[in-house]
This record gives C-alpha cells, structure tokens and sequence, in this order.
C-alpha cells in the first residue's frame, strides 16, 4: 500500500547511500517514574508503576519501593473505590529512588448512542434441504449502518468506536468452514471485515503528508468531535464479507438471532492522544524522516509528570443491532 | 581619498542593462573602478588579466556616449586595446602575440572569443564597490562564475550551495539546498527573481536549487544591514538577476550531466531587441523507463510505476525603446512531477487485484514585464508588473478488487479510495522604483509596491466508494486573500571623505482577514573609514515578515505550505545589530573582514510539541505555537579575489536559540543548525590555460539534534494494537550535539577548442558526516546507531558554449 513511503525512503537511502554504526552517547540519562492506567467507569482501577531505562539496557529492573495514592474529586481514596463518570481522579507514584509521578485524569461522561440503522446487501445465500434438519446453509452479506452520535455541547469530546458480534447460539464460524459439514453447535456469525476507510471520521487525524504517502486508518476508530461539536454526526459503518452460517436440528426462537454489539466509548484526551501517537509511530512518515536526520524525532506521548506513562479514562455507550429479522427472512425465502 | 575622482552612475541597473550608451565621468579613477560603472551600465562583462591594469588610473568623461567610443577614449595613448564580443569586453596589451599563446575561455564567457592572450583572466560580473568604501555589511555580490567554480553535489551548480560557503551561513539538511542564515529558519531568507519574489527555491526535495546558472547574471545578497527596498523576510534577501540577451550575436551553450541537461541561447531579434532562453531538464525518467521496462517484464511481480523529472525555463526579452525608455518582459516555470505506483499482478488468482497511484507536481511560475525610464539625467525608474504563482498538487488513487469475475457463489467486491491535495499560492505585483541622485554625493532610492496575494494551503479532498457507496469528505480549508503595501526610501549618502551612511526606511501594511498589520522596518548602517583601505561599520535592521512556511521535515517537500500570518499570530519580526572592521588592497585583490551580530526574533511561529497529535485541520490555531528566537556571533573571512590562485577562508562563531510558549515546555532551546563554529575554505586555482581546480572544504560543529535516549514501558490498553511496547522518552530539544561535520568538494575543468568539461567529486576523502542517531537492535541487543549519509560521488559534465 504505502509505495510511495517505500520508494522515497528508497531513493534517498539509494542517492544518500551511507551507513550506520553502533556507538554510546554522552548524555545524561536519570530514570523517572511511569505510570500507566486505563480507568474505566463503574470498573476498579488498576495501576501499574515502572520506571524509564536507558534504551541500552534492555529490560527494567522490577520497582521494589514504590507507593501508589489514588485521589477522587481531591480525596484520598482506597482500593473500594469504583470510579463514577465526571470524577476527577488524581494518581500519585512515590519511589525513594526514583522520585515522584503524578497524572490527573477526569472520567469522561459516556455519551448514549442515539439511533441505529442499518441496511444489507445480500451477496449470496446457499441454504439447503436435508433430511433432520430444519435449516441448514450460509448467508453471505454486506452490512451497512448508521450509528447516530448525539455530541454534548460542552467541551471537546473523544471518541472511539468498537463492535462485537454476537450469536445467540454461540458459534463464530470461520470463512472456510465447510458449509456441508457438521458443526459444534447449530449456528455461527462472522461479522466480516470492518472498513474504517468508509468512515472519513476515523482518517480525520492523518495528515495530507501521511495521507499522500499513504498512511492506512486500519484499525485506527479514534476520533474527535471537532467537526460536528454539540450537534447529531451519523456514524457510517461498513462491514463486508459477514457470513451466517446454520446447521440446526431443532426449531430454536433463538435460532437466528445474530448481530452486532456496537460500543460508542467516550474517552479521555490523553487515551485519544495515546491511540494517535501510537498510529502517528506505527503508521506515519516522521518517524521514518527522523531516522535519517530529515525531521525531528518522536517521542511517546505521555501526560504522565515525569514524561512517561499515561493515565487514561474512558466510560462505555453500547447497543445491539439485530441482524434476525434479515438473517430469517433469507433464510424461509430461498 | 579618491577626491575629485568619483563616478557618477546615473543609470539604474536593469535600465542600463539593455543599453550600449553609457553616462560616466571619472578622473584619475583606477580602472577597475571606471569599468565597475561601465559593468552596471552595459551588463557587460569585463575580462583581463591583472597585471594589464595594475595601476592603471583612467580619466574619462562621457555623456550617453556609445561603449565603444567610451573605452576607445579611455585607452587612447595605451598599449591596451580592447574588443567587445557578446556579453564580453576583452581586454589586451596590443599585437605581440605568438602561436603559442592560445585562447581561454572561462565558463560562462562566451566560445566564439577568438584567441586572446591573458596570463591571468579576471572576471568582474557586475558592479562591486570596494568593500572598504560602502556601508554595507554582510552583503555579497555572487558572480554566475563564482556559482559554476563551486563544486557541488551530482556536479548541478547551485547558488544557494555557493552562498553556503560564505560565513555566517548554515547549511541545511546534508546534501540539500537548505540555507540558514545568522541562525534563522530556511523559510526566513527572500529568494526573488530579478526582484520578483518566488516561494519553491528547489527541485528533488531539496537537493538541488531551482535557479538555474546558466540563465543567471550575478546574485546579490545581504544578511546584516538591508537595504530598504527588501522586506518581508527576517534572515536574508537574495535576488537573483537574470542575463540580458547579447546585441551582438546570437550565443549559447549545452550541457550534459549525470542527472541533468541544460541549454540556453541569446542574442538580438533586431537592432533594439534581444533575448535570452535557457532550459534545464532532469534525466531520472529517461533511465527509469528502460530499468522499469525490464523490471516490469516479469508477470511474477508487482508492475512498478515510477517517473520523474525536474525542470525549468528561464526566457527574457528585452527592448529598447528609446535613450529614455527601455522594456524587458521575462517567464521562469520550475516544476518538478514525480508519477508513482505499483499494481498487484501476481495476487489475482487468489481472487484479489489491487492498483496505487500516486501523482505529485509541483512547482513556480513567475511572469513579469518591467519598463525603465530616465526621467532625467538624475533620476531613473524601474516599473514592473509581475505575477508569481506557486503550485503543488498530489492525489493518491488507490483500487482494489476481490473476488473473482467469473464465479457467482463468491461474491466479488470493489473498493476506491481517492485523496487529492493542493496547495497554491497567487500573487500580482505592481511596483514602481526609483533611483535619484539630488547631489553628487547622494543616492537616494525610493518605491512603492503592492501584492495581492491569494492563499490556498492545503484543499484537500477524499473520497471512498465501496461498490456503489460512495463518502466524500473535503477538508473546510479556505482560501486567503491579502493585500500588502510597501514603500520605501533610502539614502546612501557619502557624508566625508571618512563617513558614509545609508539611512532609510521601509514600511507596509497587509490586510488580512479583516486584519490590518503593519510593520515599519528602519534600516540604517555607517561606515567609517579610519585609514586607507580600512574601514568600521555599523548598523541596523528590522525586518518582517508576514508569510511563513509550515513544513514537517528538513527537506522540501510539496507538501509543505506557505501560509499568511492569521488569527491569533502576529507578523514575525527581526532586529539585527551588526559591526564590523574591513581592509581591502587597494588594487582589491584581497580583503579581509570581521563582523559580529546580535538578532533578536519575535512572533516565530513553529509546530508545537506534539502537534501531530492533533486533527490536521486546527492548523492555524491548535498546532502552532509563536515564540522568540536569538542569533549572535561573529564572521570572519579573508580572501584572494583574482589571479591564479584565488578563493577564501571563513570562518563563523555562532549562537542561535529559540524559546516558544508551548514548545520544549516552555523551556529555551539551541536551534537544530546552531553550529558553534563553521570554517569554510573556498580555492580557485587556475592551473593553466585549460585547466582550473575548484576545492570546497567545510567543517562546522555537529548540528543539534533530539536524542530519545531512555524508554518506558507503553500500556497494553485493551483492543489498541501497537508494534512496539516501549517508548521513548521526551527530552530537551535539540540536547545533544552530532560529531564535527566535514567535507571536501572537488572540481576540475579542462576546457577544449568547444567548451569545457566538468569533474567533479563530492565529499573527496570520503568521510561520511553523521546526520542523525536512531535506535535499533544488533544481534538481538539495542543499540544507538550513527546514521551517516553521502559517500563519495563522482560527477562530470560537459559543457558546449557556441
């Protein structure tokens, strides 16, 4: 895909062939405190404390004599406590050796997914007739949904999207499953591949530069609420090549209830910036520039005190859409 | 002093260029002086040998007289006598002559000089008062001779390359075409084309300049003290002044390089009339066809696409109308296009095909047409009209299939995705200038001018169709009008025989967005002369600058933008302080200098930490950040003008930081290219008739660079795929020095009976200079790396001159 990124950095390594060579710099390398916590509303929180290294020295020595406070709302809190949407929630990491970290973080509100519509396209459906079954066959399809974003008119919001799929008769075929064939359990759904390119939203924080140079949204769903702040933004979700498969015995209300469970999470500024860096890293031309000297490098980003770590937040909107009725519906027609 | 011996140049420089009359009095005046003048007159140049005018003192008086007569007057009684061919006035000792004694021919004088005799031959491109009697400092005068004796990377001749060996100045990214000067950025220096601003100054993403040497005449530029006329930049100014056509025959010469070739021609279209074309094109995609042809031969591999070329055109006519009237109509178009792509051909059994394509062009179009008027014998006027245009476009088109045609149980789907970019800049230019002499020793300059000016960043569309759904998104990015006005006067006045001042000032006003800014730019710079040959000078400088590019890399790339200051961003302002000592020979062979600066910028506007960050589109006010920005140190250079050996040596101490509200948090910083020291030696040595060796030696302190030497474990937060799991952590800016940088450059010309060829090598002795660090793993284990760029390479062209 990304040819171009391939071919420039081809071309000045070929003009500007040169070399490397191992060396140790002289510079002054004092370990700090990290800190790194994805605080989820309603759930306990979980902290893990390290400490920077040296890039030479391979792995960090383990932290014997660190000390974690966690603070709500300017309270001390202890290990009861379950965060709230809207908390203010302070982390503070103290080590003899290593000094003091801190991270302040506010538990975003979650924003309830709004109205939920959908349509298929039926790519082809093979559903056959055999003797002590009552259904038996495959469904091959499109999805195509609108999840509708409700955005509050307050201060920047950050967002990411995730799905789930489900089968009420729990089985997730794999493509390649033999339609013919016996399976564990009486039906599956595969909820295909899901395009993030269809969503413009979700290439929102890629550059013209890594745009051109063909950086990928792939499996990138972060995004802001820049573009539509306070108001209704539909959120356009494309999954291709989603299979229904069934082989079942026995008549079962359940029998076709699949779909998808769409989960519209609000997140902090610093998870959002997190998701991006390490997109910006994994994906992006800088950091291949700065290997040749041609830009500055990159370093992690972090809102951490010392540099290191992130302390993150995050609260959950979800809803379920429902493939039955479609799913039913080609099934008893063919 | 010089008393009674003054020259009065009465003519403006692009006016007299078109003219064969010329206005001089002289008495007693050193030749070199008088043809200083004539040069600025005529546009001609002048090529003799040293010891023919050693010494030489000339009286000439001359009122719109005829070249020819005026130097027939002037050697009238010598045993000189001269001859006028092209653009070149020849000057010899009369007949003696032996068989042996066979022609020279420098590069950039014209081939049909018939065979004359010079021991030593100097070439004086254009008017260059010594240095010891002007107030100017840090100013530089650059011959097109001077460009082409510079050895250079890939053999390409490169003004900014050439100035880059001058003190004071930085070079920008290894091998690039980068300049920072007096610790600025690079967008901080005012490239114009014979006055005409132009925003793309380079061609392959930097490596090589967009001004071709051919088409050029001579380069002026100032660093420390600048003249009024010049604004809208807070480093530098450099104009490049194009050749006029020759009235005496039609000239030209060809090239072939490694990477390149060029062509130009000149000469009359009538009595009044003459013309100059020259072009310049690269050779990349000629020898990638036949490499790809092959490569693509095989069905078992990915079809590759690749093309790409620079080029550029420089045409000029001039007319001339009348004693009074003159007229020049000029187009430069520099573009570089780059097509690439790759086509999966070997997947397509398997039920998948996919298709990338990308397109970028780039490049500057500037037309203009200027007329010069002698208003009367002690004023003269310039006006031009001219349109600048800059242009980048890129789009990637990428398409895939899956599935295949011809089964129906599978279905097959299709998918699109389009994005496309452009970014343009438009300016018209109206501007009058003036140049008036009220007294004998005063030159008062004066103008007026006015830019519209038409912004368009980054437009950028995208746009996915997945079978028949299509999503269009285009980037709200507007386009920005604005209108700035200047004018300017200045005063060179010669107060004493000791004293020279230039005192003037430059004003404007660019309205913006509903916005007015303004910006009074003083500019002032004395010059005493304590001694003969000696002289101490001092002055000052404000600049502004209303436009600034945004640019991701050291490289220069299409995808950088110029954009207008706006929103919450003020005009970035420079002031400079300067001083310095001077001592010229007085036959102007050899100089030596000392100036030190102290420059204070306000209002710099960069990326912020971390703006990458942040959506593309908060460009203006969530991912820059303004800041403030130091330079100081000293320039020193001594230096041989002609004779067999010539050249000079620099050498700079230098400081440059830079503090930003929401960079480094918050924290004062040394600039990327702040070298401590820089010394540049320069050589020209004139080995025999045929034979010249060019040798560029420069070492500078390691530029500054961010080394992320400690890590830290990243989250594992659920669902979020990353490659790496540690980090690097943030450190200072630019907190650490690379090792001493140094190169030396080589060239040798060997002229025979047609032209001349060009040898070249790049970094000779083959040290390969550090340009960054990076992290990576040896044998399993991490380690820092030295990365290390540009071996030695090899160049040669030649060089046909008819």
């Amino acid at each position: 895909m990304a040819i171009l990124k391939k071919l420039s950095l081809i071309i000045f390594c070929t003009l500007l062939t040169g070399c490397y060579e191992d060396f140790t710099p002289d510079i002054d390398t004092t370990p700090v405190l990290c800190i790194n916590s994805l605080i989820t509303a309603g759930e306990p929180i979980n902290v893990q404390v390290s400490r920077t290294w040296l890039y030479t020295d391979r792995e960090p020595s383990v932290l014997t004599d660190a000390t974690v406070s966690i603070y709500a709302n300017g309270v001390l809190q202890d290990e009861s406590y379950i965060p709230r949407e809207g908390d203010s929630i302070k982390i503070v990491a103290h080590s003899d050796t290593y000094g003091d970290a801190e991270a302040e973080v506010t538990v975003p509100v979650a924003v309830p997914i709004g109205e939920v519509t959908y349509d298929t396209y039926l790519n082809s459906a093979r559903i056959y007739e055999l003797p002590g079954y009552v259904a038996v066959g495959e469904v091959y399809f499109n999805l195509r949904a609108n999840l509708m974003i409700n955005d509050p008119a307050i201060e920047e919001n950050y967002y990411r999207f995730s799905y789930t799929s489900y089968c009420k008769l729990q089985r997730h075929p794999q493509p390649d499953d033999n339609p013919n064939g016996s399976y564990a359990s009486p039906a599956g759904f595969y909820s295909g591949d899901f395009r993030e390119d269809a969503e413009p939203i979700f290439s929102e924080h890629i550059g013209v530069f890594e745009s051109i140079m063909g950086g990928d949204v792939y499996g990138f769903t972060f995004f802001t609420d820049r573009s539509f702040q306070g108001s209704a933004y539909p959120l356009h979700l494309y999954y291709t090549d989603c299979v229904y498969r069934v082989s079942a015995r026995e008549e079962n209300d359940d029998l076709f209830d699949c779909g998808l469970v769409l989960t519209l999470t609000t997140v902090s500024e610093s998870y959002y910036f997190w998701a991006n860096y390490c997109w910006q890293r994994d994906e992006g031309t800088l950091e291949d520039f700065s290997n040749l000297g041609f830009s500055d490098p990159m370093y992690g980003y972090s809102n951490v005190s010392t540099g290191a770590g992130i302390v993150a937040a995050q609260s959950h909107s979800t809803d379920t859409l429902s493939l039955k009725t479609f799913i039913e519906q080609v099934v008893n027609n063919k | 002093m010089r008393q009674c011996i003054f020259v009065i140049v009465l003519l403006s420089l692009s006016f007299c260029a078109v003219a064969q009359n010329v206005t001089i009095r002289a008495v007693e005046q050193p030749a070199a002086t008088v043809f200083r003048s004539l040069i600025e007159q005529t546009g001609k140049n002048f090529i003799y040998s040293s010891e023919l005018l050693k010494d030489e003192k000339v009286t000439v008086t001359a009122e719109n007289k005829p070249l020819k007569k005026v130097l027939k007057d002037m050697f009238k009684g010598t045993d000189i006598k001269f001859e006028i061919r092209g653009d070149n006035v020849v000057l010899m000792r009369k007949p003696k002559s032996s068989k042996s004694d066979r022609p020279t021919a420098l590069p950039g004088a014209k081939a049909d000089m018939e065979p004359v005799m010079l021991d030593e031959v100097l070439v004086v491109s254009r008017v260059e008062e010594p240095v010891v009697e002007t107030s100017e400092i840090g100013a530089e005068k650059i011959s097109m001779e001077k460009v082409i004796a510079t050895p250079v990377l890939l053999g390409e001749s490169d003004v900014i390359k050439t100035l880059s060996m001058q003190p004071g100045i930085s070079e920008g990214a290894e091998g690039t075409s980068g300049m920072h000067v007096h610790g600025g950025n690079a967008d901080e220096n005012l490239y114009m084309l014979d006055n005409v601003p132009i925003y793309q100054v380079n061609h392959f993403a930097g490596l090589f300049s967009a001004f071709n040497a051919d088409a050029i005449r001579y380069i002026d530029f100032f660093k420390s003290s600048v003249p009024a006329k010049y604004d809208g930049r807070l480093s530098s100014f450099m104009d490049v002044r194009l050749k006029n056509g020759s009235t005496e025959g039609h000239h030209g010469s060809a090239k072939l390089g490694l990477t390149s070739g060029s062509f130009s021609l000149n000469g009359p279209i009538d009595e009044k009339t003459s013309y100059m074309v020259a072009l310049r094109r690269s050779w990349y995609d000629l020898l990638t066809i036949p490499t790809l042809a092959i490569l693509n031969s095989s069905k078992s591999r990915d079809e590759i696409r690749f093309r790409y070329y620079f080029m550029d055109l420089n045409a000029r006519v001039n007319r001339r109308f009348s004693e009074r009237l003159g007229a020049f109509a000029s187009v430069y178009f520099g573009d570089d296009l780059l097509k690439t792509g790759s086509e999966d051909r070997t997947s397509e059994e398997y039920g998948w095909w996919d298709k990338d394509k990308y397109d970028f062009h780039w490049g500057n179009l500037v037309v203009q047409t200027g007329a010069n008027y002698r208003v009367n014998p002690l004023m003269t006027s310039e006006f031009t009209v001219a349109y600048t245009r800059y242009f980048s476009s890129m789009s990637r088109d990428y398409f895939y299939r899956e599935g295949w045609e011809d089964r129906e149980d599978i279905a097959m789907s299709t998918a699109r995705s389009i994005t496309k970019t452009k970014n343009n800049i438009n300016d018209w230019i109206v501007r009058g200038d003036f140049d008036w002499h009220p007294i004998e020793n005063s030159r008062v300059r004066f103008g007026a001018g006015y830019t519209f000016h038409s912004f368009r960043p980054s437009q950028t569309d995208r746009m996915f169709t997945f079978d028949n759904i299509k999503t269009v998104a285009r980037d709200s990015v507007s386009t920005y009008h604005a209108s700035e006005l200047n004018a300017y006067i200045e005063d060179d006045w010669r107060i004493s025989e000791r004293f020279r001042l230039n005192a003037g000032i430059h004003a404007s006003l660019f309205h913006i967005d509903g916005k007015v800014y303004h910006g009074l730019a003083p500019r002032l710079s004395v010059s005493y002369s304590p001694a003969p040959c000696w002289a101490v000078k001092g002055a000052y400088s404000r600049t502004t600058q209303y436009v600034h590019q945004l640019s991701q890399s050291y490289l220069s790339l299409p995808v950088d933008q110029w954009v207008p200051v706006i929103g919450k961003f003020k005009p970035q302002t420079a002031d400079k302080f300067a001083a310095g000592v001077y001592w010229e020979a007085t036959d102007g062979n050899y100089g030596v200098s000392l100036e030190g600066y102290y420059k204070k910028m306000d209002n710099l506007i960069e990326y912020r930490d971390e703006y990458y960050l942040r959506p593309p589109f908060e460009m203006w006010d969530g991912r820059l950040t303004s800041g403030r920005g130091t330079a100081k140190g000293l320039d020193f250079k001594i230096e041989k003008n002609f004779g067999k050996l010539s050249g000079h040596i620099a050498y700079s101490l230098a400081w440059a930081d830079r503090i930003f509200k929401d960079k480094n948090g918050g924290k004062r910083y040394p600039a990327r290219f702040d070298n401590r020291h820089t010394i540049n030696i320069s050589v020209n040595w004139t080995v025999s008739e045929r034979v010249q060796l060019n040798a560029a030696w420069t070492g500078h302190s390691g530029n500054r660079f961010t080394l992320l030497s400690q890590m830290w474990l990243s989250p594992d937060f659920d669902g979020l795929e990353q490659s790496e799991y540690d980090s690097p952590l943030r450190a200072p800016i630019n907190n650490y020095q690379l090792p001493f940088y140094h190169r030396l450059d080589l060239s040798c010309q060997v002229k025979n009976g047609r032209g001349y060829w060009t040898f070249g090598l790049y970094n000779a002795y083959n040290h390969l200079n550090t340009v960054a660090i990076r992290r990576d793993y040896r044998d399993g284990k991490p380690v820092f790396q030295k990365v290390k760029l540009l071996p030695i390479i090899p160049s040669v062209s030649y060089t046909w001159q008819f």
